[in-house]
């Protein structure tokens, strides 16, 4: 640790010692030994380990108390969602993010990539200064580019000097390719473009812009439509995976766990060929061929024609479209999506019968090489049930800009030596465009015309050195998110602001500041009366909000960085007229007549929460999330049908080679049955060669699913063709090194996770417990006769903590897992230890594979996410085996656990019944700088002791302290552990159980309540867990 | 000492009371301690059991001296609480002012120490004209002095200075007579058993969870 200190130049010791300004007191040695060291005093008093260093603020800050935490709202900027953010500090460092209550998008929750944010800021592998290429880039092979060694650092005034150079000589293009902007950023980028004649491309692969060109082809406008999935009594679903990457995944699994858990729960179907965490949730998963999703719909719209629902359609198009639906009847259809055709005709009446509904679509089923048919088709099922104005809402569009086309022509244009001056900010092309359209070789031809070597530039503003940055001559160190300033202007005319939470930790700008001074230096000033960036973001904002300021514009402002913004009411999606382009039903609705040949399967890519398209791969709380679906960690998986594994001799975890002729990907195999049997499934954005060491290291040299990606575009819609390319799968020698936390799907009759099924369309009040279909428990373990205890019951004087989980709102998407990870600083172990069972997480997703009967006595699969962490027994059967009491029951009904007291026998963790409690087996470390993420409230465990889930009890000892100095009781909702705040369906409710009133009490009393394996071992755990709520289909 | 004089032993007292307490006491009450050793005030005599005798702690049987009783680091600047609060009379939470407020009791920014000795106080022995002149160095270089904490704790406990602050503990119960020391000492052991002796008497939580399990 010295010794990377010793490696930082002046400037950025200096930056440390600012970031830290002065703790007070500090828990962990070596990290003030670093400190003391990089701020060149008190490195000799510290040569006594004991002994330790209490070093002041030089000047008080009036925002911070020693020992007291500091909230600044923010926006997250991680996807273009536009959650409100809450970053929580202590002594001037951002130690968790939390979502905004005052953000409409979010509502409080956050996902898990928006909170693992802090890890990208304090990402070890940081640009830390500017740096330029040493190499010369056109003696580069096309193919291998030059990498990171052959950087130096430079200073930002010879970096600028040289930027300006080329700016003012281009003769050819000069190009401004960036990632979706916030508001701000798109603003300035605007004035920057037109005062240096740059042109503006937007690269983003999660932007779903298929579906924006089809509402403007349907709707009549461009934009994605903002969907009510809570006003909705059917969901019909073609692949958007909208409660994991699609849209606005927070905001919409907030919608539907609300729609859930009410009196009349939606019905929710979706449609796709593997199964996702979307899909698992649903009441009907019906497994489709690739690219076949547009004949079913075509099949629905056929039968509202029938059912005469045809809403606002003209006759022009009823005839055209009952032209295009002749012939396509259910037992076509069944053959040609492999959806069998009483579900086909169910799904039919489902919505032909409801009065609202919603089909959507999106994700990888509109990711193919002709995505607009399906699209058009569900856009148009929308026009004719009447779901226009009511559960889509085209008003309120969010309007991508992103743009493979103009990618592409940009890589044809550098190749061609017409790009002088390149810089790249916010987005990776090297690594998620398609890498057959050639961006290394273009990238390094920028400026090059035949063999002359003019002098191009390329220069990447970036705050990691990713695969595109590295390509770069020049690499200009930015801010994070968290360190910038900004506002996103949201649909609903609300604007959600972005301050910085802490002061930048190395020599990094904000991307506004350094527009602003290439502008300045080129004497062609931008940003107006403003002198910097966040000058820029303050006017820009008082502009936005306009006549919306109260009282003083400086109270305003300051009330404004309080709530996060100024966010206005929703108004309700007016009624809108649609007008259906005609180049509609001009469309073909067939299904491609690529036909794979032998051996070949489809490749199916699809963002994954834990790594999103793979700006989430440096994240190591992301890398060790298990997969919800596959329980899989760190790196990529292919997830292959058993039938198909068969006939290519591989089995689980055998490593596999997927082939194009674009290139090829290693990773293990997964077998399952719950993907399509022509299909290998692969989550994108793992397999980086660059981007730091958690990326590369989760990559294992696999390579990426972008590079296997065809040389073309997607027909009518400016996207890349992600779903459909034809791969050659076969097994590659040895193990594929898969790593899975849960290898077993059976709840082996144990009734862990239970469900309660409506039947047919009856509202919620007709719930039976599904246990008791089979025989009868549940209900008869519950309340009938109290068993005899052996150990002396409990009391409890004041408080009884208890956390209620409902099943029917939970849709296993791993927020607070993450959340829990960043609140108790909990390690991440690595590949190799999870493999090992050594895992730390001290909440986990169990997933479980059950069935519901349907109606015709058949059986739908039914796939249970059991969100599992120490139940806090008052049995426990760990607390009596400890010999040192390190375990016991607190008054409060907490199994408490003293990590001094304990000595690792690991008697308690053998007894526990739920394999909640974790032991150190090793002493572990963060590597510098990611251990200013750690929580100063949660003791870090050493080697050789037990841990587990606390409820948070620094949470609830915070609450006590607030509510004593008050002379009052804790409040009902007063402490939220770290899974229950961030749930994005809060799904998990804690309090006091004493309380009858309490939220938690009403829950735990509920009709669906049971207690996981209560009724076999007497445990009396203090978490209840409510069935999910399930309809026969 | 305002705090000296306070001697509320009341529990469950609310804090708004104890804030009245507090800013309603004589200033010129402060001196008014009993001036016969650090250890005077200090909760059973700041040992917590036969282990815990000054013999032991001479010899440093139990933990490294850091953590024991008599541990007197010198310090940056030959800081003198005697000048400062004996003769001066300066209220501890004019400088420890987070001590109410925070679990942390805080050592002082530099910037309150310039308050006095940026312009009017400029020392009077030889020491005492270096070290405010490092001060000033210091404070001008924006680098925080690098204080030896005296009252080393474990990272596995909580201490909460604020609510043993509010519920009447005073500052010498704990820190000994702060005011007679000329270099800051460790007078009390702040081992397991003198806490908990002290939690029992006062029927304050015994609970584990109370200290352990979180920070």
């Amino acid at each position: 640790m010295k010794g990377d200190n010793g490696q930082l130049n002046g400037s950025q010791s200096e930056a440390i010692v600012s970031g830290a300004a002065g703790l007070v007191q500090i828990s962990r040695r070596r990290f003030l030994q670093g400190l003391g060291v990089s701020s060149a005093v008190g490195a000799a008093a510290c040569a006594n380990p004991a002994e330790q260093t209490i070093v002041p603020y030089v000047k008080p800050d009036p925002e911070q108390i020693p020992g007291v935490a500091a909230w600044y709202s923010s926006t997250c900027t991680e996807c273009s969602a536009g959650c409100g953010i809450r970053v929580r500090t202590r002594e001037g460092r951002a130690v968790k993010i939390e979502g905004n209550p005052n953000s409409p998008v979010n509502k409080g929750s956050l996902c898990g990539l928006g909170q693992a944010a802090l890890q990208s800021l304090y990402d070890p592998d940081r640009l830390r200064s500017p740096q330029k290429q040493t190499a010369d880039r056109l003696k580069q092979d096309n193919l291998y580019g030059p990498t990171s060694q052959t950087f130096a650092q430079v200073s930002w005034n010879d970096a600028y000097i040289k930027i300006k150079k080329n700016v003012d000589n281009a003769t050819g293009k000069k190009v401004l390719l960036t990632g979706e902007l916030t508001s701000a950023q798109a603003e300035l980028v605007g004035e920057f473009t037109q005062q240096l004649g740059f042109s503006h491309i937007v690269w983003d692969p999660t932007q779903p812009v298929a579906v924006a060109k089809a509402s403007e082809m349907v709707y009549g406008s461009y934009g994605v439509p903002t969907f009510s999935l809570d006003k909705a009594q059917v969901v019909v679903n073609f692949g958007a995976d909208f409660l994991e990457t699609w849209s606005n995944p927070v905001g919409y699994a907030r919608q539907w766990a609300d729609s859930r858990r009410s009196e009349s729960p939606l019905r929710f179907i979706h449609i796709e060929p593997r199964l996702s965490l979307t899909g698992a949730n649903a009441d009907m998963w019906a497994k489709s061929n690739v690219g076949s999703e547009v004949r079913l719909a075509l099949f629905l719209v056929g039968k509202l024609i029938e059912r005469g629902r045809v809403g606002a359609l003209d006759s022009g198009a009823i005839a055209k479209l009952t032209q295009l639906t002749k012939g396509i009847t259910a037992e076509a259809v069944e053959e040609e999506t492999g959806v069998s055709k009483q579900k086909l005709l169910l799904i039919a009446d489902y919505l032909g019968e409801s009065e609202t509904s919603l089909v959507m679509a999106g994700g990888a089923a509109t990711s193919t090489s002709d995505p607009l048919p399906l699209l058009v088709a569900v856009n148009l099922l929308n026009v004719m049930l009447g779901n226009v104005g009511k559960t889509v809402d085209i008003a309120a569009m969010k309007k991508p800009a992103s743009s493979a086309q103009q990618m592409a022509t940009l890589i044809k244009d550098m190749e061609a030596g017409k790009v002088d001056v390149l810089v790249t900010y916010g987005t990776n092309p090297q690594f998620t465009f398609p890498s057959a359209f050639g961006y290394r070789g273009a990238s390094n031809r920028v400026g090059v015309t035949g063999d002359s070597k003019k002098a191009g530039l390329v220069v990447a503003l970036a705050s990691h050195l990713d695969e595109t940055a590295e390509l770069a001559d020049v690499v200009l160190p930015i801010h994070t998110n968290l360190e910038d300033w900004g506002y996103v202007k949201l649909t609903d005319g609300s604007v959600s602001l972005i301050q910085p939470s802490m002061r930048p930790i190395f020599d990094t700008k904000s991307f506004g500041d350094v527009l602003m001074d290439i502008a300045f230096n080129s004497e062609k000033p931008i940003g107006g009366e403003s002198k910097s960036f966040d000058a820029y973001v303050k006017a820009g904002y008082f502009k936005a909000v306009g006549t919306k300021v109260t009282g003083s514009a400086d109270e305003f402002w300051m009330s404004s960085l309080e709530k996060g913004g100024l966010f206005t009411s929703p108004a309700k999606a007016a009624p809108a007229s649609v007008s259906v382009n005609a180049a509609a039903f001009a469309l073909s609705f067939g299904i491609e007549s690529s036909r794979r040949s032998g051996g070949e399967l489809v490749l199916y890519p699809y963002p994954s929460v834990k790594s999103f398209d793979g700006r989430a791969a440096n994240r190591p709380w992301l890398q060790e999330l298990p997969d919800p679906i596959t329980q899989a960690v760190w790196g990529a998986w292919a997830e292959i049908h058993p039938e198909t594994a068969k006939s290519l001799h591989i089995a689980q975890g055998d490593a596999v080679i997927i082939r194009t002729d674009n290139g090829e990907v290693h990773v293990p195999a997964y077998v399952t049955e719950h993907v399509h049997k022509g299909v290998v499934a692969v989550p994108v954005g793992q397999g980086h060669s660059a981007y730091g060491r958690f990326a590369k290291s989760a990559a294992e040299g696999s390579g990426s699913v972008y590079s296997l990606l065809p040389n073309k575009l997607a027909k009518g819609a400016d996207a890349i063709v992600l779903t459909g390319t034809l791969v050659k799968v076969v097994r590659a020698p040895g193990s594929g090194n898969l790593v899975t936390v849960q290898d077993f799907s059976s709840q082996e009759g144990r009734e862990l996770a239970r469900t309660s099924v409506v039947v047919g369309g009856a509202a919620a009040a007709t719930a039976h417990a599904h246990g008791s279909e089979h025989g009868g428990h549940g209900e008869a373990h519950g309340g009938g006769h109290e068993p005899k205890q052996m150990y002396e019951q409990r009391e409890h004087p004041v408080y009884e903590w208890g956390l209620a989980v409902d099943l029917a709102a939970c849709t296993g998407c791993s927020a607070c897992v993450v959340a829990c990870s960043a609140e108790n600083n909990i390690p991440v172990v690595g590949k190799k230890v999870v493999a090992q069972g050594r895992e730390m997480s001290w909440i986990r997703i169990e997933r479980y594979y059950d069935s519901v009967p349907t109606e015709d006595g058949g059986e739908e699969l039914k796939v249970s996410f059991l969100p599992m962490m120490c139940q806090h027994c008052q049995n426990a059967p760990c607390e009596p085996v400890c010999p040192v009491y390190a375990t016991y029951h607190n008054e409060e009904g907490m199994n408490a656990m003293i990590y001094n007291r304990c000595v690792g026998t690991r008697y308690c963790s053998n007894n526990c019944s739920y394999k909640v409690r974790r032991f150190n087996w090793f002493q572990y470390e963060w590597p510098e700088l990611l251990d200013w993420q750690v929580n100063p409230d949660v003791t870090k465990r050493t080697v050789g002791v037990m841990e587990k889930c606390t409820f948070c009890v620094q949470r609830i000892a915070e609450a006590k302290d607030v509510a004593k100095d008050l002379g009052r009781m804790v409040k009902d909702g007063e402490i939220k552990p770290a899974c229950v705040q961030t749930c994005p369906t809060q799904a998990l409710t804690f309090g006091n159980l004493k309380d009858p009133h309490s939220k938690v009490s009403v829950a735990a009393k509920s009709e669906r309540a049971y207690k996981v394996l209560d009724h076999h071992l007497n445990t009396q755990p203090a978490v209840s867990y409510l069935s999910d709520i399930r309809y026969k289909a | 000492m305002a705090l000296a004089a306070l001697v509320v032993r009341s529990h469950g007292i609310s804090g708004a009371d104890v804030a009245v307490a507090q800013t309603g006491a004589d200033k010129n009450q402060a001196a008014s301690y009993p001036a016969v050793g650090v250890r005077t005030g200090v909760y059973n005599d700041g040992q917590a059991a036969l282990w815990d005798l000054n013999l032991t702690d001479h010899f440093h049987y139990f933990g490294p001296p850091q953590r024991a009783r008599g541990y007197s680091p010198k310090q940056p600047i030959a800081f003198s609480h005697v000048i400062h609060v004996q003769q001066n009379k300066m209220e501890c939470q004019y400088c420890h002012w987070s001590v109410s407020k925070a679990s942390y009791a805080a050592i002082p920014e530099e910037e309150t120490c310039m308050g006095c000795h940026g312009a009017l106080v400029a020392g009077k022995s030889e020491q005492g004209k270096k070290d405010i002149e490092y001060l000033k160095d210091m404070y001008k270089k924006g680098e925080p002095i690098p204080w030896v904490k005296v009252h080393v704790m474990p990272d596995y406990l909580k201490f909460n200075h604020k609510r043993h602050v509010k519920a009447g503990v005073t500052c010498q119960e704990c820190h000994g007579q702060v005011p007679e020391m000329a270099q800051v000492e460790r007078v009390s052991s702040m081992k397991m058993g003198w806490c908990i002796s002290c939690h029992r008497e006062r029927g304050a939580s015994i609970d584990c969870l109370a200290c352990h399990g979180h920070r």
